[in-house]
């Protein structure tokens, strides 16, 4: 065989048509295809890696230059103004700028280093094939002829040895690849901004003001940027960070919904009322939960509706990570309390796991959700029971799922460009965030826990417009009835049983296809029930012992699994835990298993 | 020009080198603390220096500068898309970090620069007072 002939590949790998010929021959020895890990080797493009650090190190250079210049200036800040508190202003800049390039540099020569291993194993690879290619080549006939059909039953050892060597080289060299891309993950968990926005401001400065030290110094507002004119802007009382009158600081992102709340606060309409009462009180719990709570979503509830709302934990306006968390039936706006505990606990995973990102979860009470009034305000009977049928199919999730894609850019325009986004839905709420996706909702990662169905429609994870199947991530716990078939077939009964025939889906299923099956094609999580598993048997004295001993209660059995479908059951524990690293994008860090 | 204590928030200077000098001490009603210092309510000079201030405040616009880089409104995004570094965990985990890692290395650079150049207008703004409390444009401090 003569020299492989090459040609270009995506990724800047190589392929000739003797890869083709190795790929056939381990194919007919029944040996697994090596070309599947040189592909994917081969599809790294390292140069791309490298040249984008290359901005980083230009970034470097700006943050060392500035901190050499502010060096120069504070000794002549010193003889200007005896006040030591300027110099140390000044000094806590120059450190900050010295922290970040520290940061900035040490994941720029992470990054080299993992592009020079990366570069390493590439060329490795090629040499690697080369060879086989060669030796096969250099067999006898007999030996080569042995492994196409109609030659030799037994395959040829050369051959064999050939192929599972190269094997074994090339997973030897997959494993180097991945242990660099790992330690590159790791190095890039700093964020270079942590050491400015950590910075004091000027009021929180020791004694508050540059002038401190000396008394009567000029004081300055804490967030004017420019010299005021007026000579009232100089102010010599205490300095706050609150803003003032002259300044009054960048308007909430949330103040119309906040202007709304305050005035159905007030309103006549008891059901308007209960409403927005509900809502203040879960701002106030999720303030104490995460420092800052933004009202995202406020909608008046009527006698007819429910409302909407949704409260972030944490402010979505610097947030590195934000996720919308939809809730599943029963729940209602007006009394978030249990959704906010699950978004501060999945908060403060995600701060656990990544110290330096900061992480916004928004409880999403957004969609028309079904029995809300069990937890909710009070609406009229015509309304519940519409809202009883609700529940029996995913009309509103499909419904609900245009709305979230339409409120997740909104919320994409009041977060940091480079945002990362996740949805996660829980019962009917990952239908919900299911149906979103399907509608082209721009996410990075989407979470579905407790699911009875992707919904009508998506038949498969590679159905969502905007997210990898790869990126759709299915929590399933094997003791949650509500994932099993039979929640279809009991939604079926009972929805002709009150409202006669439906009209379902080509999978005659109401909720859609099961998003944990094998079949879907989504990333199926490998976490188990966090609430202990019971099953109750009674005794029966008598002639009926004889026929059921033990009968198992099916129906204090089915109660006791329905334990087992609760958000917060999937949102503690190591399902939390690999939910919060989605949300954060640490896929690694997400144990996966097959599909059902 | 150098100067001590003429009483509460005293202020000398006024000299062709530009070099004022304050004092201070505890407020009408204020008790003076048991050790000396404005912190205890004692007096103490504030030695003020205005051109060099503003020389200060030219060196940290320069500063400034610097830490925007190339001056240029740039905006850098990511060639990276998911599968630039191969269909793995890893290799997806590592384009999206770095993807935003090495913007907001950009953004550090230049919320510092903000900052920075707020401090030189701060600086400035100080100078500017001073020598209008030196030429008596506006009460003293109370």
């Amino acid at each position: 065989m003569s020299t492989p002939q090459t040609s270009g590949s995506p990724g800047g790998g190589r392929r000739s048509d003797g890869h083709s010929v190795l790929r056939l021959m381990a194919g007919l020895q029944g040996l697994p295809d090596p070309l599947v890990a040189a592909d994917e080797l081969l599809a790294i493009d390292a140069d791309t890696l490298a040249g984008w650090f290359a901005v980083a190190r230009r970034a470097a250079v700006w943050l060392w230059r500035g901190a050499d210049l502010l060096a120069d200036a504070i000794p002549a800040l010193a003889a200007a103004w005896s006040s030591p508190t300027p110099r140390a202003w000044i000094t806590a800049l120059r450190e900050a700028g010295l922290e970040s390039r520290t940061v900035v540099v040490g994941q720029a020569d992470a990054a080299d280093l993992a592009c020079s291993t990366l570069t390493q194993v590439k060329a490795s690879v090629e040499e690697e094939l080369g060879t086989a290619e060669a030796a096969v080549a250099a067999l006898h006939p007999a030996d080569v002829g042995a492994a196409l059909p109609g030659g030799s039953p037994s395959p040829s050892p050369e051959l064999q040895h050939i192929l599972t060597e190269l094997t074994a080289r090339l997973d030897e060299l997959r494993a180097r690849a991945m242990e660099a891309l790992q330690s590159l993950a790791l190095s890039l968990r700093a964020d270079p901004r942590d050491p400015i926005e950590s910075l004091p401001t000027v009021a929180s400065l020791p004694n508050g003001d540059p002038g401190a030290g000396a008394g009567p110094g000029p004081r300055f507002p804490a967030s004017g940027g420019l010299a005021p004119t007026d000579p009232s802007a100089v102010v010599s009382g205490p300095m706050t960070s609150r803003p003032t009158p002259a300044d009054p600081g960048p308007m909430p992102i949330d103040v119309g919904n906040l202007e709304r709340l305050r005035l159905d606060l007030q309103s006549e309409d008891d059901t308007t009322r209960e409403m927005a009462q509900g809502v203040l009180a879960s701002l106030t719990q999720a303030e104490q939960a995460g420092g800052v709570a933004q009202l995202l979503v406020y909608e008046s509830a009527d006698s007819w509706s429910q409302g909407r709302a949704a409260i972030s934990v944490g402010d979505i306006s610097t947030a590195d990570n934000v996720a919308t968390l939809v809730p599943g039936i029963t729940s209602a706006p007006a009394q978030m309390a249990d959704g906010l505990n699950d978004a501060a606990a999945l908060r403060a995973e995600a701060s656990r796991q990544s110290p330096g990102e900061s992480t916004a979860v928004v409880a999403w009470y957004g969609y028309d959700i079904p029995l809300g009034f069990k937890g909710g305000v009070s609406t009229n009977p015509l309304a519940k029971v519409d809202s009883t049928l609700d529940a029996l199919d995913d009309d509103n999730a499909g419904e609900g799922g245009v709305v979230l894609a339409r409120d997740i850019d909104r919320f994409r325009q009041w977060a940091p460009v480079g945002a990362r986004f996740t949805a996660l839905g829980f019962s009917m709420g990952s239908t919900t965030v299911s149906s979103a996706a399907a509608q082209g909702a721009r996410l990075d990662d989407a979470v579905l826990m407790g699911s009875p169905g992707a919904g009508q429609g998506v038949s498969t994870a590679d159905g969502y417009p905007h997210l990898p199947a790869d990126h759709t991530y299915v929590i399933a716990f094997d003791q949650d009835p509500v994932t099993q078939t039979r929640t279809d077939l009991a939604a079926t009964a009972t929805s002709t049983l009150l409202a006669g025939p439906r009209i379902s889906g080509a999978d005659g299923e109401p909720f859609g296809v099961d998003p944990a099956l094998a079949d879907f094609g989504a990333q199926v999580v490998d976490a188990t029930t966090n609430v202990p598993e019971v099953r109750m048997s009674l005794s029966l004295p008598g002639p009926i012992e004889v026929l059921a001993d033990p009968v198992e209660s099916a129906v204090v059995n089915q109660w006791l699994a329905i334990s087992h479908h609760s958000e917060t059951n999937y949102l503690s524990g190591r399902s939390k835990e690999a939910a919060a690293a989605v949300v954060i994008g640490h896929y690694t860090d997400v144990p996966i298993k097959p599909g059902r | 020009m150098n100067g001590t204590g003429a009483g509460r928030a005293g202020l000398h200077g006024g000299g062709d080198d530009g070099r004022s000098v304050m004092t201070t001490g505890p407020a009408a009603g204020e008790a003076a603390g048991s050790s000396p210092g404005p912190a205890a309510g004692g007096s103490a000079d504030l030695i003020v220096d205005t051109p060099l201030l503003r020389r200060v405040a030219e060196m940290v616009d320069h500063a400034a500068d610097a830490l925007r880089g190339d001056g240029t409104c740039e905006v850098f995004r990511s060639p990276l898309s998911d599968a630039s570094l191969g269909p793995s965990a890893a290799g997806r985990e590592v384009a999206a970090a770095a993807g935003r890692r090495v913007t907001e290395a950009v953004d550090g650079a230049r919320a510092l620069a903000l900052r920075v150049a707020m401090a030189a207008e701060k600086i400035r703004l100080a100078a500017e007072q001073f020598e209008r409390a030196e030429a008596g444009q506006f009460p003293g401090p109370r």
